[in-house]
This record gives structure tokens, C-alpha cells and sequence, in this order.
């Protein structure tokens, strides 16, 4: 009841609806003066006629009429009468069968609905609205990544430039806004020059002029967009976009990097001046099965921060196991990494080609990453593929035990599965699984909620498009300079907390209670990289740390309360 | 780099004596000093058993490249040895070891080192390769076999 009445008021207050609203109420009195004075007629008629009725009698008769009801039981027997009879039914057929219901669905419910859709799917956002993120265009990226919004509560508005699409995207929970993408105004109503981002996931033509149209109206707010094609990044940025997202070629990097191919050396994967994070595989070297601390890896230098374990990331400890597949993620400096692959240069050293599902735009960058790093490698697609090397391109459908031989499957280390569609992915991995059981399995997911189906069907490590585009756009988010070094895994540089200034990193337990290290501390401009941990740190340095989202969460909250990282 | 280019035949060993890990390391670094390719055989071996002692590199398939920096060479030197009969290396794989690959070179020779290694090791994976070098009798036939692989490398 509330709701309709703040309805009825939110439509009173339109100035086009009040308009409406009077033009409906003149219809009503010239149907009230007509009803009357036919009533005064039908009186004056019947009194010629001999008979007398009440006026009431009289009203009931011309509604009766009117109406088309015509009971009968009253009826002129004059020429004249049913003449009068005529022209009532006529003009109540006319004006209440016809005209009534026009003007009032013209003039009231159809303003009514409008008001109603409105109020789900504004035109505008208040003028106070800050801190809040825009996003343009509904699918898979944006699913994930406003789950993510709400997880970590940023305000957020779509922008829709279809009603019917706001509305359904309204009933389905989310927060949206109607308005054409290519116009200013839309972004200014939207509050675009207070909000904390611009996020377009449209395709790259559109995208490009929403970053265009943004910043006319809003110079400063960040804008990133995702494209598909790599030659729209540069027109992309350009266009105004401060970061541009190739996630295709990410996806293919991400997933050339996951594979254990054939070395064990270390792969750098993000550096901060002097300090270098980079990876390593496990699998084939003396570390497996035993412990960091039997392993004595901190006499090369370099420092275990963490352990890829099945695609999850783990701050590793001495008591970290290493297990065959595991993939170690290094701190260390050029040198200090150059003493670790003339350690491990000689081992898990294969030939054999790794197997490549789909050649499509992400099974091409994971070529591309895969060439890079000097991973060779077999593609399967079920049409032909003229950027792949025709040596290296197989040619028929990947389910096909013959075309599995052909592309080597009985030797190679490990199969990327890249289709773009998640129960081909499902099926392939259950069945290459089943063959082999001992390799290792990389799928590629759309959809986030395939994730877990496919880590259950075999596969050792997946990525879900639309769960890394989300997250990268968190961190982007959360902190503009942070240096992602691999999906979920940052490194943020901040002063040394007073909480921790003068503390010896071996009094604390940083790692154990919030998952992150200290990988490097900054003084007067000179990084020591996997510092002493029996060294008191100074007050007035800069400490590198390493972690997931969540654990620099928990250490800004344990530690650095309020404190904003930044890369140093 | 070609390996071949810094492998001499004359520091290639068809059928080394030793019967443990420590002597057929001894065995290769000698042949080195013998054909004067070191200036510092102790140094040399206390390099490489040093690098083997922390762990092992017998790689696995029957085959182990020690290897070790240090000031007792000017160059990077290798040399190859077969054992006559396997000897234990404990190997990641567990097998012993009957081919062992040798490699030296002084402290600022990383990258070259690395380089090295890695080719030996890829070379390594290579079955027809192994089993040729195994059926070699004579040391300029194992020279001539590594020298054909790398041209077709």
C-alpha cells in the first residue's frame, strides 16, 4: 500500500503526468454533465409522455443506457423517446465502452507503469553518489565481478540502454540505469566524475566510444575496458581507457605458465626494482617429497613465498611440502634466481610436446606464451587454423583417440583444453583423465560456476575468463598501483607499519596469521630482498610484501590499519 | 653453443674403472687435469662433489651430469664417461647411472654454464641419442654421434 501510494506521489510530482492526470479529470466532468443532463432529458421526456419518474430514477435509466446494460424494465413509447434512447446509447458506447478506457490507459496507467519501470530502472543516479563503480554491458565478466562488488560492498550501477534489458537485469537483483551509452549525459546522470571507476566489457567498437563519451563529461575517473582483439588495446587507450585488459592473451599467458612443460627453471613473472617473483615447476627435481626446510633452498638465495598447489595459491612455510606438481613461487634477485636454475637446469627436462585443445583466440595466445617460453606443443582444432605452423597443427576432433596419438598424447607432459565452451571442456577432461591419468590436465572455463565441476572431472589447474577479468579488476580497484604477479597474487608496498617498526621479522608471525610475507624491505632507496629476519625493521622503510587479496586484507586490517599500498 | 665445440674426444671416457658415485667423478676430473684442460684438479672435484652433495644429479633414465664452479678452470670443460657396469647415483628415478656428463667452468661463467647444462640435459632426452652413446665403443665415435645430434638440434 505504501509502495502504490509513493508511486501515485512520485507520479503526482511529474509535470507531464499531472498534465495527463487533468486532461483525464475534464474527460470525467463532461461525462458527469452528460450523465446529468440526459438524466434532466430522460425527466422531462417521460413527463410528455405522461409518466413521471424520480431523478434518480432517471440517472439509473441513462447509465443503464449509457452502459449498454439496458435492463428494459423503463422504456420511451414517443418517436421522440427512443430517438432520445438512440442518442444516449450512442454516446455512451462512444464515450464509456471507448473513449474512457483509451484515455484512461493513455492518461493514467500507462504513465503509471512507466513511473513504475522508472523507479526500477532510473535515468539517474542522486547527485551525492560517490565511490561507486559504472559498468557497461551484462555477461559472464560482469556476473563475476559484481559478485565480487557486493563481497567486498562497492556501490555499483549498469548501465542499460534498453528498457526491457534493465528491467529483466533489475529483476534479477542487480543495480541498473537506463541510458544510451553514447551520450554524455547518461555518464554525467551517473555520476561518472565522483565515481571510483569506469568498467567496459562491451564489444571493443562500443567500448571505445563509451571511453570517448566518459571522458568528456568525467577526465580523471579511472576507465578500464576488456577487449578481445589485441589491436584494440591502442585504440582502446587512445580512446581515454587507463588500463585495457586483453583477457584472451592473459588467459593464454595464465595458462602457458600453469604448464610443466618440459624445465624446471624459473620463469620471472612480476619485478619491483631488484626483487624478481618468479616460478618454478617441481615435478621431475630432487625437491618432491620433502620439506622447504630439508630442501635448504635459502642457501641458493632465493626465498619459497608460496607454493601453487591444483591452481590454489599457498604461502609456503618449512613444513610446506612439495608434492609432484607442485609449482614454487620465488623471490630473489637476478642473481640470486640464476643460482637456482644452475641448481635445477638438468632436471624434468622433456621433449615431448604438449597437447593444445582449441585454436581459437585464447588456444592461440597460449601458443604464443607457450612459444615464449620455449614449450614445444600440438594443436588439435576441428577446423583449419592458417595462423597455427602447419607442422604443428593437427586437424580433427580432440575425443578422437586416433587424432589424441597423432598429437602425441601417449608422451606429453600436459594438455590445455581452450574451447571456449565449458561441456566440451567437462568431457575432454574426464576423458583424457581416464587416459592418462598421471597428466597434467589445464581447462579453461567461461563460466565461473564450471569451476569446481571441472577440478572434479580431472582437471589440475582452471581458469574461469570471467573470475580473472573480475579479479583483476578488484585489484585495480582496491589499490590502483598494486603489481599483480599472477591471478589473485599481489605484491603491495607500504611504509613499515608502527606497529611493526623496530620488530624483528623473526618475532612476528605475519605469515601464519595473516598468509602474507615480507619479501623485501626499502631503506634510503636500497631494497634488501628476502631480508634478515633477525634485523630489527626500521621506522622509516618500505616493506614489499606478498600475498593473496585476502591475506594483504588481513595484514592491512592486523597490522596497518587505514595504511594504502602502493608498488614502491 | 655447440656443445661439441667445447668437448674434446680426448676427454671422452668409453670405460671408466670407478665403481661408486665420488670415484667416477674423480675418474673425469682427472682425465681433465691429465689432458691439461684444468689448472686445479682438487678444486675442481671439491666444487662438483660439493654441488652433488646437496642434491643429486643423476637425472634420471641412467644418466647424471655433475657439474661445479670454481676458480680450478679458466674455461668451461667437459668430459663424458660410461661406466662398464651401472653405478648408484641416487638418481630421482631411483635406476643407476651408467652415462655421466661432467661439466667445469670458473664462478663468472653462469650463463654459459646454464646454457650448457641445459643443452646436455635436452640432448639427453633424446632415446635413439642415449642408446647410440650406450652402444659407442670409441671415444671419437661418442664425439662423432653428439656432434651429428647437434647439427640436428
Amino acid at each position: 500500500m505504501t509502495r502504490l501510494t509513493s508511486q501515485i506521489l512520485l507520479l503526482w510530482r511529474h509535470r507531464l503526468v499531472r498534465r495527463n492526470i487533468r486532461i483525464l479529470g475534464q474527460f470525467l466532468l463532461i461525462l458527469a454533465v452528460m450523465v446529468v443532463v440526459y438524466s434532466l432529458l430522460f425527466h422531462y421526456i417521460m413527463l410528455a409522455e405522461g409518466r413521471e419518474h424520480s431523478f434518480l430514477t432517471g440517472f439509473y435509466w441513462t447509465l443503464t443506457v449509457m452502459s449498454t446494460l439496458g435492463f428494459g424494465d423503463i422504456t420511451f413509447n414517443s418517436d421522440l423517446g427512443r430517438m432520445f434512447s438512440l442518442v444516449v446509447l450512442l454516446s455512451g458506447i462512444a464515450l464509456l465502452l471507448v473513449l474512457l478506457p483509451f484515455t484512461f490507459i493513455q492518461f493514467f496507467y500507462a504513465p503509471w507503469m512507466e513511473a513504475q519501470a522508472k523507479a526500477r530502472a532510473p535515468r539517474e543516479l542522486p547527485a551525492s553518489t560517490q565511490g561507486h563503480v559504472i559498468l557497461i554491458h551484462y555477461g559472464p565478466m560482469a556476473a563475476a565481478l559484481i559478485s565480487r562488488l557486493r563481497q567486498y560492498q562497492y556501490d555499483y550501477v549498469l548501465i542499460v540502454p534498453n528498457l526491457d534489458e534493465a528491467l529483466q537485469l533489475h529483476d534479477m537483483g542487480l543495480q541498473v540505469m537506463l541510458g544510451d551509452l553514447d551520450n554524455p549525459e547518461t555518464y554525467r546522470l551517473a555520476r561518472a566524475p565522483q565515481a571510483a571507476m569506469v568498467v567496459t566489457m562491451a564489444p571493443d567498437v562500443v567500448s571505445t566510444n563509451v571511453a570517448f563519451t566518459v571522458r568528456e563529461v568525467a577526465p580523471e575517473v579511472p576507465i578500464i575496458a576488456t577487449v578481445l582483439d589485441s589491436t584494440s588495446k591502442t585504440v582502446l587507450e587512445l580512446a581515454g581507457c587507463n588500463h585495457v585488459l586483453q583477457i584472451g592473451e592473459l588467459m593464454g599467458e595464465t595458462l602457458a605458465r600453469r604448464t610443466i612443460g618440459g624445465d624446471a627453471v624459473t620463469h620471472v613473472i612480476g619485478e619491483v626494482k631488484d626483487l624478481c617473483i618468479a616460478e618454478a615447476n617441481a615435478t621431475r627435481t630432487p625437491l618432491v617429497g620433502k620439506t622447504l626446510r630439508e630442501n635448504q633452498l635459502a642457501n641458493l638465495g632465493v626465498s619459497v613465498v608460496g607454493v601453487w598447489e591444483r591452481g590454489r595459491f599457498e604461502i609456503a612455510g618449512p613444513d610446506t611440502v612439495i608434492g609432484p606438481s607442485t609449482v614454487l613461487v620465488l623471490a630473489g634477485s637476478r642473481q640470486q634466481l640464476q643460482a637456482y636454475d644452475e641448481e635445477f637446469v638438468i632436471y624434468n627436462v622433456s621433449d615431448a610436446p604438449v597437447i593444445l585443445i582449441g585454436a581459437g583466440r585464447v588456444g592461440r595466445a597460449t601458443a604464443r606464451a607457450l612459444e615464449a617460453r620455449g614449450i614445444d606443443y600440438r594443436v588439435i582444432d576441428r577446423q583449419p587454423r592458417p595462423q597455427i605452423p602447419p607442422e604443428k597443427f593437427i586437424l580433427g576432433n580432440a575425443a578422437d583417440e586416433e587424432v589424441l596419438k597423432q598429437a602425441g598424447i601417449e608422451e606429453a607432459p600436459a594438455v590445455l583444453i581452450t574451447t571456449h565452451d565449458d561441456d566440451v571442456n567437462i568431457y575432454l577432461t574426464l576423458l583424457l583423465r581416464h587416459m592418462r591419468p598421471q597428466m597434467q590436465i589445464i581447462c579453461r572455463s567461461t563460466l565461473e560456476r564450471n569451476v569446481s565441476t571441472m577440478h572434479r572431472a580431472g582437471a589440475d589447474f582452471v581458469l574461469s575468463s570471467s573470475m580473472m577479468a573480475a579479479n583483476m579488476i578488484m585489484n585495480l580497484l582496491k589499490r590502483a598501483n598494486v603489481l599483480m604477479v599472477a591471478e589473485g597474487l599481489n605484491i603491495v608496498s607500504m611504509p613499515v607499519p608502527p606497529s611493526l617498526a623496530g620488530k624483528k621479522l623473526a618475532q612476528t608471525s605475519i605469515r601464519e596469521e595473516t598468509g602474507c610475507r615480507v619479501i623485501a624491505v626499502v631503506e634510503h632507496g636500497k631494497m634488501r630482498v628476502n631480508p634478515d629476519p633477525h634485523l630489527p625493521l626500521p621506522a622509516d622503510a618500505q616493506i614489499l610484501i606478498i600475498g593473496t587479496v585476502e591475506a594483504e586484507e588481513k595484514f592491512l586490517e592486523k597490522y596497518a590499519k587505514g595504511a594504502k599500498g602502493a608498488v614502491g | 653453443m655447440r656443445l661439441t665445440d667445447i668437448l674434446k674426444p680426448a676427454n671422452i671416457k668409453v670405460s671408466l674403472q670407478a665403481d661408486n658415485k665420488t670415484d667416477a667423478i674423480k675418474e673425469l676430473v682427472e682425465l681433465l687435469a691429465a689432458n691439461g684442460d684444468i689448472a686445479d684438479s682438487r678444486k675442481v672435484l671439491d666444487a662438483v662433489l660439493e654441488r652433488e652433495s646437496t642434491r643429486t644429479t643423476g637425472i634420471g633414465n641412467g644418466l647424471a651430469i655433475p657439474h661445479g664452479k670454481c676458480s680450478g678452470t679458466t674455461e668451461l670443460v667437459m668430459a663424458i664417461g660410461k661406466t662398464d657396469k651401472p653405478i648408484d647415483f641416487q638418481s630421482i628415478d631411483g635406476r643407476p647411472v651408467s652415462l655421466i656428463w661432467l661439466l667445469s667452468s670458473p664462478p663468472d661463467k653462469t650463463g654459459p654454464h646454464i646454457h650448457a647444462l641445459a643443452r646436455i640435459s635436452r640432448l639427453m632426452t633424446i632415446d635413439k641419442f642415449r642408446q647410440a652413446l650406450l652402444q659407442a665403443t670409441t671415444a671419437q665415435e661418442m664425439f662423432d654421434i653428439i656432434s651429428k645430434q647437434e647439427d640436428a638440434l
